[in-house]
């Protein structure tokens, strides 16, 4: 192979190029070290002391680089002999240039300068404090597995790895952020996923320069389609099961690092619905639950707007004794329905804020006092009604049901609320009209947005308002796949 | 894009809900009589929801009158009385004072008719020998409103099949549909309202008022019931005879639907008629004089079109008995099959 040159071979000189890059960086070292049975074998390690590990740097490197014999010494060929013979490490090759060089250095791998040669190496040393594979935080599950992604990308991909053992399972490592040198890594099942979505995917993560990549959400923003669109349409999980039930179903997946997170592309809306726990609990219950969410975002989306259209522009609709309860509660109430509405809304945003940003010990406590404590007090105090508080509560609690929808809900609801108040049921309709529109104009990856909704094709309704049994689920979702679509079948001769 | 934003505007331009009203702005009426005072003008009574009761109790009523010189000015004065805008949709009751009749009884029955708010299953009823402003003044025990009181007495006569209700929609139709129509009766009595019988009305002129025998009379008539019905015969230790008609769809006593129809026979007819006939035609023979005797009032008075049939002698109604004397029970055959 040949040998990158980068330096003049004068090792002072290289090193002082060296230096120079990492000049003011005081975690970077520089150690000299000389052969000790032939001292014309000198050079310089490099290496990141809070990112390396540096027993491996000890053992792996400089005791082989100080140790070794070094019988006949061809100056041409020194580098490659310690490449190859010398240095003991799973990964090691030459540097690219001095770009490359410094990311080595960065990353926690030790760059081995030579004198005499022009050339440099790097030789893995990696080590990063980082915390341990914990529970999933979002995406909780009474039944299945309980892993979830840290920030360190090898045990994501590690997490990845381990539930597909094949070799069609494939992990593409890409560099982005042009300050911040994240890598990001593409992984997809070559047989299932469609060519076409994985160009797209390449040619839109190369379709940008940013300084830095500090989470996975930056990508989601800049490839998203629509992106002014308050929908998701690129997925984000935390679980490597999520993952790997996507990517099985023809789907791709991206990981970074520094990121407990990963997208998975196409995204359709019908995927906010669905839970991986819908599939490792009986079919029966996940149904249910899965009709229930169903119901949650209908509800956490038209129960604002239906209130304020019923109790302020069509009374006759409501039954009479209901009606005067209303309207007794709301006697003095100094504010109009729809800006109580929009106080308690506010309120049960800001509540439910403090709560995640506060310090786990006190937040749950301190949650649960201001919001027992300030909803009884502002019904004491006649500002808002009984009624509404009730029905604000009710609201955030069906909004839980379906966490993946938390940024669409709100937008949704604050939109269907505005129609609802000033145009009654006709702006509630017309507010409807505009979402499906909308949700129905949308497309992931050249995928529809809707385009899980069973068209003619009944093998897709099985896995869209209910789970059907695994045995009736035969095929892939049509949309992904249309060649290697059947993914159960019974073997010949069993029942 | 600018096309949608361009429509949007117009698009809410095209509905018409732009009366954004407070549910606590508003004075619910629940509802509401017409008098005629001495100066023929009207008096109209409004019963309201009243809603500065405390939150945690029942919403009671409260009544509101005054007088106009029709029905729009007496409704803008209760209005300006009230503070607040009437708000029809949960109207119930309409209480009519029987004096009104005519053009004037035309007016109230057309101005409700018309008014987007009501809806046409209001319930219709008749002041007899009181005024609609004395029922809606009455005190009511276990129920919120006068206006809930009667509802309630007229779904349970209803399904006992003991009067014939009427509402808006229905008053409408009938009037379309037949000379006469039966509007039921409110008096009040001891400070308690009693829902019975009926009044006749032919359009909108007064024809006869009924007893709720008489209505009775006239549910049995129109009633198509190819059964028959069954009769529940009681003798008394004094000799006196009641008579009772019971629904002939059920043969368990425990289910059956009551209705009675008094009639009044000496006990010594009675037996003696049962010494010659079985029990069932004398019985028959009852009610069949009793039906003549009010199909024959009814055509003199000219409420006839009431009645399904155009022939002045009734159908034959079969009546099946079931004797009570003195602790014996006598079961008709039917009843062991």
């Amino acid at each position: 192979m040949e040998q990158p040159v980068l330096f003049s071979g004068v090792l002072e000189q290289d090193i002082a190029v060296v230096r120079d890059l990492f000049r003011y960086d005081d975690t970077v070292k520089f150690r000299k070290f000389e052969n000790q049975h032939d001292p014309t074998v000198q050079g310089y390690i490099i290496f990141t002391e809070v990112l390396s590990n540096t027993a491996v740097i000890d053992e792996n490197i400089v005791r082989p680089l100080l140790r070794h014999h070094f019988n006949t010494i061809i100056q041409s060929t020194l580098i490659a002999t310690v490449l190859h013979r010398v240095i003991h490490a799973n990964e090691a090759d030459f540097v690219k240039d001095l770009d490359d060089l410094a990311l080595h250095v960065l990353i926690g791998d030790t760059v081995i300068l030579l004198d005499g040669s022009k050339s440099a190496l790097f030789a893995n040393s990696k080590y990063y404090s980082t915390r341990s594979i914990g529970l999933p935080e979002t995406e909780n599950a009474v039944a299945g597995p309980k892993e979830s992604f840290n920030e360190l990308l090898v045990n994501n991909i590690s997490l990845v790895r381990r539930k597909a053992l094949n070799p069609k399972l494939k992990f593409k490592f890409m560099t982005l952020g042009k300050v911040s040198k994240t890598r990001i890594c593409i992984t997809y099942i070559e047989d299932l996923v469609d060519q076409t979505l994985l160009n797209e995917l390449e040619r839109r993560l190369k379709s940008f320069e940013i300084d830095s990549i500090l989470d996975v959400t930056y990508l989601s923003e800049l490839i998203k389609d629509a992106p002014n669109s308050p929908f998701k349409t690129v997925g984000s999980t935390e679980r490597p099961d999520v993952v790997a039930a996507k990517l099985f179903e023809g789907r791709a997946a991206i990981l970074c690092d520094g990121t407990p997170f990963a997208l998975t592309v196409p995204f359709l809306f019908l995927e906010n619905f669905q839970a991986n726990e819908d599939y490792y609990s009986h079919y029966f219950y996940a149904s249910f639950t899965r009709i229930l969410r169903f119901v949650a975002f209908f509800l956490t989306v038209s129960l604002p707007s239906l209130y304020i259209a019923l109790t302020c522009y069509h009374k006759e609709m409501i039954p009479k004794n209901l009606l005067l309860s209303i309207a007794k509660s709301r006697a003095d109430v100094p504010f109009p329905a729809v800006i109580e509405m929009l106080i308690l809304l506010l309120l049960f945003d800001l509540i439910r804020e403090a709560g995640i940003r506060l310090p786990k010990p006190i937040g749950f406590t301190i949650s649960m006092v201001g919001a027992v404590v300030l909803g009884q007090s502002i019904v004491t105090a006649r500002i808002v009604s009984a009624e509404m508080i009730i029905l604000v509560a009710l609201c955030g609690i069906t909004s839980f049901l379906t966490p993946k929808l938390e940024q669409e809900i709100l937008v949704c609801r604050l939109g269907f609320l505005l129609f609802g108040a000033t145009l009654g049921i006709y702006g509630y309709a017309l507010a409807s009209l505009l979402l499906i529109l909308h949700i129905s104009e949308l497309r992931s990856f050249g995928v529809d947005y809707t385009s899980y909704l069973p068209l003619g094709k009944k093998q897709q309704a099985k896995d869209v308002f209910i789970r059907a049994p695994w045995w009736v689920m035969r095929m892939r979702p049509w949309a992904f796949q249309k060649n290697n679509i059947v993914r159960f079948r019974r073997k010949e001769g069993t029942k | 894009m600018k096309k949608l934003l361009l429509c949007i505007p117009f698009l809410a331009l095209l509905c018409g809900c732009w009366d954004y009203n407070e549910p606590n702005m508003q004075e619910y009426v629940l509802g509401i009589g017409v008098d005629l005072t001495q100066d023929d003008t009207y008096l109209l009574t409004v019963e309201t929801a009243n809603l500065s009761t405390p939150p945690e109790s029942a919403a009671t009523s409260r009544t509101l009158s005054a007088e106009g010189v029709n029905l729009f000015d007496a409704i803008q004065n209760i209005s300006t009385r009230a503070g607040k805008k009437l708000y029809w949709g949960h109207l119930g009751l309409i209480v009519i004072d029987e004096k009104i009749t005519g053009a004037q009884l035309h007016a109230v029955l057309d101005l409700f008719n018309r008014t987007r708010e009501v809806y046409l299953n209001t319930a219709l009823l008749v002041a007899h020998n009181t005024s609609a402003q004395n029922v809606f003044q009455t005190e009511t025990t276990g129920a919120s409103s006068v206006s809930e009181h009667c509802l309630n007495i007229l779904e349970n006569r209803s399904s006992s099949r003991r009067l014939q209700n009427l509402e808006l929609w229905e008053y409408t139709r009938d009037l379309s549909e037949r000379d006469c129509v039966l509007l039921p009766k409110v008096t009040v009595s001891d400070q308690a309202l009693a829902i019975d019988g009926g009044v006749v009305y032919r359009e909108t002129d007064h024809v006869a008022s009924l007893t709720g025998d008489e209505v009775l009379a006239l549910s049995l008539l129109t009633e198509t019931d190819p059964g028959g019905f069954l009769a529940k015969v009681e003798l008394s230790p004094n000799h006196t005879v009641s008579l009772e008609i019971l629904s002939s769809h059920v043969s368990k006593e425990t289910d059956a639907v009551t209705v009675t129809l008094s009639i009044s026979v000496s006990a010594a007819n009675f037996y003696l008629d049962l010494e010659n006939n079985n029990i069932e035609t004398v019985v028959q023979d009852l009610v069949q004089k009793k039906l003549t005797a009010f199909i024959s009032r009814a055509y003199a008075e000219g409420f006839a079109s009431l009645l399904d049939f155009s022939s002045p002698t009734p159908p034959r109604v079969n009546v099946f008995v079931r004797l009570h004397h003195a602790g014996m029970y006598h079961d008709h055959p039917e009843d062991a099959a």
